[in-house]
């Protein structure tokens, strides 16, 4: 047995009930604080990072918002463009990218029939380095630190650098612990084009990952060895170092974080039309292709200028679209096939699906040349139009782009703990409140995106200018109601845990009645190590063959 | 919404204890795999950084090299002789750990390490005699020193993997049934010599 391999009963640590001991002489699983420190759980990890994703997410959102704020006022905060950074960065390494890869972790190993996580030990590490790392990372940017990107000092931005490489090697070793699973694990008979979708969804976003975030934590070195021990040179200097590091959070990388919320909203639509997937290798494709057309990495404006009027980086905006067309062709074949049952998963899938149709759209326009959305701030000032930005040399229409992908894979993310809320807490969450999400985190990724789209029409739009305070006010709203949204999800998933946790009664396995894929057959919580012996599995719906009398 | 159901009995967990682990179908080369991609897209990252800016230098009719630096040959040639030894020896590892043949793999892992620990010891010297400031206004010798010192820290960290995994061979962990550990590290170690082989074109041939 290799180093890292280990029996599900020695790994999962976490006090699933109805875990049992027929031999009566393992060693009590430690509960409480040792129960979750030294876990190897995948459940419990997984758990950890939804949780504390969200409320990651709560403070990234209140800093976008404050940045907004800010922007409207006569007299700008020193300290708003910092908040910007913060904001945005974490948005996509505090929030999403861990709250999917918290979903992963706990469901993964369910959905494909395995008995616990790859390497669990490396998965725990994986989650205590991001946690540390994030908070590092805040106290980076304190004052009495004086980190911080954009306005920071070198002597407390070694931490800033070092959180930062923390934060994005530890979801790289989480994201192999999820694609290795995937690959390796699966039960007898699930080959790969029989994976649920959010399984499938991992394994391209994983790859993706694997792909562009070496690279920009290959800038962060380069910026820290020159910030910290050069002149410095070029990339250490303070007003340089976002416009270095912004490609992450922009268009097409940002399409690479939304990855995993199209696996989300195919299994829950699915589930939710009572029906297989019909042309499944297309949606399978979909994603595929959504993933290879949101790899971003060579479009760093700092050592690539002009690569946003490139053809192959328009072509790339263009194309993206074609995947989302195709995987909402794949989900309203669904429908068409089944009778949709509107539960909060649904309808939170829904709002996810559209948010990043109009996300997608956007990022097609923005090569519209005639448009002049690829206008930065430096070019409006020559004529002008003096809009509040971070970096000069960056479009202030990628930042509606940003939002509203990110405000669609949050709702991807809340529709998908709504969704397995069973197998994560034990029960399910409240499919009333689940369906008031919804309408919320539809209007809240219109109004935090659409005021920066129309901002980047300003230099085209006469007057529109006039109403920048007006736009970012929409835009703090669109934050804030993202954030209550998040409030929505984190209150009632920490309620449902310490309610089973406290002896409260727990779901059945297939929670909604409807399952199609393996996790469903699991106990809600899962037991320790998952399933029993289960059978070969002949389709992608292995549930759903049972139910309907087939070979399973 | 459709009522909550039971589980089919073929499907519902056993109360019993899970099954014991099925024969992995190696999960630690498939992990290493993507680590070591994740590693070789670091240095495409830095090592593109460093062509473009080289480049872009270039073509303003700039000089490249900062004035008095000494990029030599024989060091990075003797550097990229050993890792291709290195490369040969740990191979040669996987190949007698298949054929159970311990003595020729500890033999291999021990030759693996030396190389390894050569290469570092003639990058330490190189880094001595370049001559560059790096608190200059150059912006070579921050991306010399990222790139180049960023391989040493990844080749220690190969060391250290295919130390571990040498020291689990000698307890007698692996086997010819079961030698992914040794095949895992020598993968790593692969990346880390295709990586310099690039680094030596990039910053010491071309200049």
């Amino acid at each position: 047995m290799a180093i890292t391999d280990t029996s599900p009963t020695e790994t999962a640590t976490g006090s699933a009930p109805g875990a049992s001991d027929p031999t009566g002489s393992a060693v009590p699983n430690p509960r409480g604080l040792a129960g979750i420190l030294g876990s190897g759980d995948h459940m419990t990890i997984g758990r950890l990072y939804i949780g504390t994703s969200l409320l990651f997410g709560l403070l990234t959102f209140g800093l976008m918002g404050w940045f907004g704020i800010d922007a409207m006022s006569d007299v700008h905060s020193d300290r708003a463009p910092q908040a910007f950074t913060l904001g945005q960065l974490g948005l996509v390494f505090l929030f999403l990218m861990p709250l999917f890869i918290g979903l992963a972790t706990a469901i993964v190993p369910l959905q494909v029939g395995a008995n616990t996580i790859a390497f669990p030990r490396a998965a725990a590490a994986a989650f205590w380095t991001w946690a540390m790392a994030g908070i590092l990372l805040c106290v980076s940017y304190l004052p009495s630190v004086g980190g911080g990107i954009a306005g920071g000092e070198i002597n407390g931005q070694g931490l800033t650098f070092l959180a930062l490489a923390g934060l994005v090697i530890a979801l790289l070793l989480a994201t192999v612990c999820i694609i290795t699973t995937v690959v390796t694990l699966r039960t007898s008979g699930m080959t790969l084009d029989r994976v649920p979708m959010f399984s499938w969804s991992m394994v391209v976003a994983g790859g993706l990952s694997m792909l562009t975030l070496p690279v920009w934590l290959a800038n962060v070195a380069l910026i820290f060895v020159d910030a910290t021990y050069g002149s410095p040179a070029k990339y250490g200097v303070a007003t340089d170092q976002w416009a270095q590091l912004s490609w992450v959070v922009t268009q097409p990388q940002i399409f690479v974080f939304a990855i995993p919320a199209l696996g989300i909203i195919a299994d829950a639509i699915a589930t939710f039309a009572h029906a297989r997937q019909p042309q499944r290798g297309m949606v399978l494709g979909a994603i595929g292709a959504f993933g290879a057309l949101g790899f971003g990495a060579y479009a760093q404006n700092v050592f690539n200028p002009g690569v946003h009027h490139n053809w192959l980086y328009v072509a790339q905006g263009a194309l993206i679209l074609l995947p989302v067309l195709m995987f909402l062709g794949g989900m309203i074949g669904s429908l068409r096939h089944g009778k949709p049952t509107l539960a909060s998963p649904f309808l939170n899938s829904v709002v996810a699906l559209l948010l990043l149709l109009l996300g997608a759209f956007a990022g097609a326009a923005f090569g519209l040349g005639r448009l002049g959305l690829q206008s930065t701030a430096q070019q409006l000032v020559q004529n002008n139009i003096t809009i509040r930005v971070v970096s000069k040399g960056e479009p202030i229409y990628t930042w509606g782009v940003t939002a509203i992908v990110v405000v669609a894979a949050a709702a991807a993310g809340i529709a998908g703990v709504y969704y397995w809320g069973a197998k994560l807490s034990g029960r399910k969450l409240p499919d009333g409140l689940g369906k008031l999400l919804a309408p919320i985190l539809l209007v809240a990724g219109l109004l935090a995106g659409a005021p920066y789209l129309a901002l980047g029409l300003v230099a085209k739009a006469d007057g529109l200018a006039d109403s920048a305070n007006a736009l970012y006010a929409m835009s703090v709203a669109g934050m804030a109601l993202a954030g209550l949204a998040l409030l929505l999800t984190v209150g009632p998933f920490i309620a449902a845990r310490a309610a089973v946790i406290g002896g409260g009664a727990t779901a059945e396995a297939d929670a909604w009645g409807a399952g199609q894929s393996l996790e469903w057959a699991s106990d809600s919580p899962p037991v320790t190590g998952n399933f029993g012996q289960l059978a070969e599995v002949t389709s992608p719906q292995p549930l759903l063959d049972l139910a309907e009398g087939g070979q399973s | 919404m459709a009522a909550a159901t039971k589980v089919p009995a073929s499907y519902a967990p056993i109360d019993e204890a899970p099954p014991p682990p099925i024969a992995r179908p190696r999960v630690v080369i498939v992990a290493t795999a993507f680590a070591s991609a994740g590693c070789i897209m670091f240095f495409a990252g830095l090592i593109g950084i460093y062509l473009t800016e080289r480049a872009t230098v270039l073509g303003d009719s700039g000089t490249w090299l900062p004035d008095k630096s000494n990029f030599p040959l024989t060091q990075p040639n003797v550097m990229l002789l050993a890792l291709l030894c290195s490369s040969v020896m740990v191979q040669w590892a996987v190949d007698a750990i298949r054929r159970d043949d311990r003595p020729q793999a500890f033999m291999a892992l021990g030759l693996t390490l030396v190389f390894g620990l050569a290469v570092v010891n003639m990058a330490a010297y190189l880094f001595a005699v370049l001559n560059v400031d790096i608190a200059t206004k150059s912006l070579v010798p921050v991306l010399v020193y990222t790139i180049a010192g960023a391989h040493i820290l990844m080749l220690v960290g190969a060391m250290i993997f295919t130390g571990l995994m040498a020291f689990r061979a000698l307890g007698g962990q692996f086997t010819s049934r079961q030698h992914d550990g040794v095949s895992a590290a020598a993968m790593f170690w692969h990346a880390q010599v295709v990586v310099f082989v690039f680094i030596w074109y990039a910053i010491y041939i071309t200049k």
